[in-house]
């Protein structure tokens, strides 16, 4: 039976930097002993773990794992070019699948956090411009993940998320609030 | 008080009840802030997300209270609304290129295997189609020789008599 490979990636909420990938390929091959995953910024950069020397983490032990956890791999959000790559025991790649993802949990994060100060704080924040500065917020989250679902546009998306991050960072002066 | 569960599926539904009021009142949304649609959306879509990773998320209580509060008379009304889901029209392209015409000799692996009598073309739906039995031009009357019968909505296509094997079958959208 042929191998038909796919994957997953995917941010649980107040992990930000972290991404779990599953393998989620159906079929088989065991020429396949072993995968490695490129994630490609819209800047040409990869990132990889701390203290990785390559472009790409490997990912072993195949198929006895479908899943791996990539640890404080993002330092805010990004639109990427993740490929994953299925490899033979000398390193020859005998497939290969390329997807496109927002990783966009350190700015969802803080836009529930602004949910929380306005639930815990109502009449506060509606003596500034909190509410417009939240929307231009979602806005940007929002217009980044339209560029990836439906053109797989990262650039466009990172310059939206940027927006987002920025309104993150400097939350002092945007929504009385501390990041 | 309803349940996060229940804010979080309501939540949509009051924004568009909103939207609607705000309109119907006319200048300045006749009182009802006119951002109130809007900032529905931007505090249900957060709590929406969190909900969906973690029900038991202690968090969700103050926040989507607060979510239940800022819909107010329309979240209300929401939760007297129930109904099935239905769907926004996609876009339908005007220079859709017709697929490619599927001409093969009938077999245990063609597209149309020995014996059969349907298949599912899915790549032809939308599409009206020619169908070419052994070089003779087939109908959809039947008049008791060979026909066939193609719905275009669902890609359902059948012919009359089965496939036999080593009949050259081709099949054209038009």
């Amino acid at each position: 039976m042929s191998l038909t490979v796919n994957f997953t990636a995917a941010q649980t909420p107040g992990s930000p930097g972290d991404i779990l990938f599953t393998d989620t390929s159906t079929g088989t091959d065991v020429a396949v002993t072993q995968r490695r995953i490129y994630i490609q910024t819209s800047a040409g950069d990869y990132l990889v773990e701390s203290g990785t020397t390559t472009e790409y983490e490997v990912w072993a032990d195949y198929p006895g794992t479908t899943s791996i956890t990539l640890t404080d791999i993002l330092d805010k959000d990004y639109g990427c070019r993740v490929t994953c790559q299925w490899l033979n025991v000398g390193g020859t790649v005998l497939y290969d699948k390329t997807l496109y993802y927002g990783f966009t949990c350190y700015n969802e994060d803080f836009d529930y956090e602004t949910t929380q100060t306005v639930a815990g704080n109502p009449l506060l924040i509606n003596d500034n411009d909190f509410w417009s500065n939240k929307g231009n917020l979602r806005t940007a989250i929002d217009s980044g993940d339209n560029a990836i679902t439906r053109n797989s546009d990262i650039a466009a998306a990172q310059q939206c998320y940027d927006i987002a991050t920025n309104l993150r960072l400097n939350s002092q002066y945007f929504f009385n609030i501390n990041a | 008080m309803p349940t996060v569960a229940e804010i979080v599926s309501i939540y949509p539904v009051a924004q568009y009840l909103a939207t609607i009021d705000i309109n119907k009142r006319g200048l300045y949304g006749g009182g009802v802030d006119v951002n109130l649609p809007r900032k529905i959306y931007m505090i249900g879509k957060t709590v929406e997300r969190i909900y969906n990773d973690d029900p038991s998320d202690t968090t969700l209580i103050p926040t989507a209270d607060f979510l239940y509060a800022l819909c107010g008379k329309f979240g209300m009304q929401a939760q007297s609304i129930s109904g099935d889901a239905g769907a926004i029209a996609g876009v339908h392209s005007t220079t859709v290129t017709p697929p490619n015409p599927l001409d093969f000799v009938v077999s245990g692996s063609s597209i149309i295997a020995t014996g059969d009598a349907s298949v599912n073309l899915s790549s032809f739906i939308g599409f009206n189609i020619e169908f070419v039995r052994g070089g003779i031009t087939q109908n959809t009357t039947n008049i008791g020789g060979s026909y066939y019968t193609w719905v275009k909505s669902t890609g359902l296509f059948a012919l009359s008599p089965a496939a036999e094997a080593g009949e050259l079958l081709r099949i054209s959208a038009v």
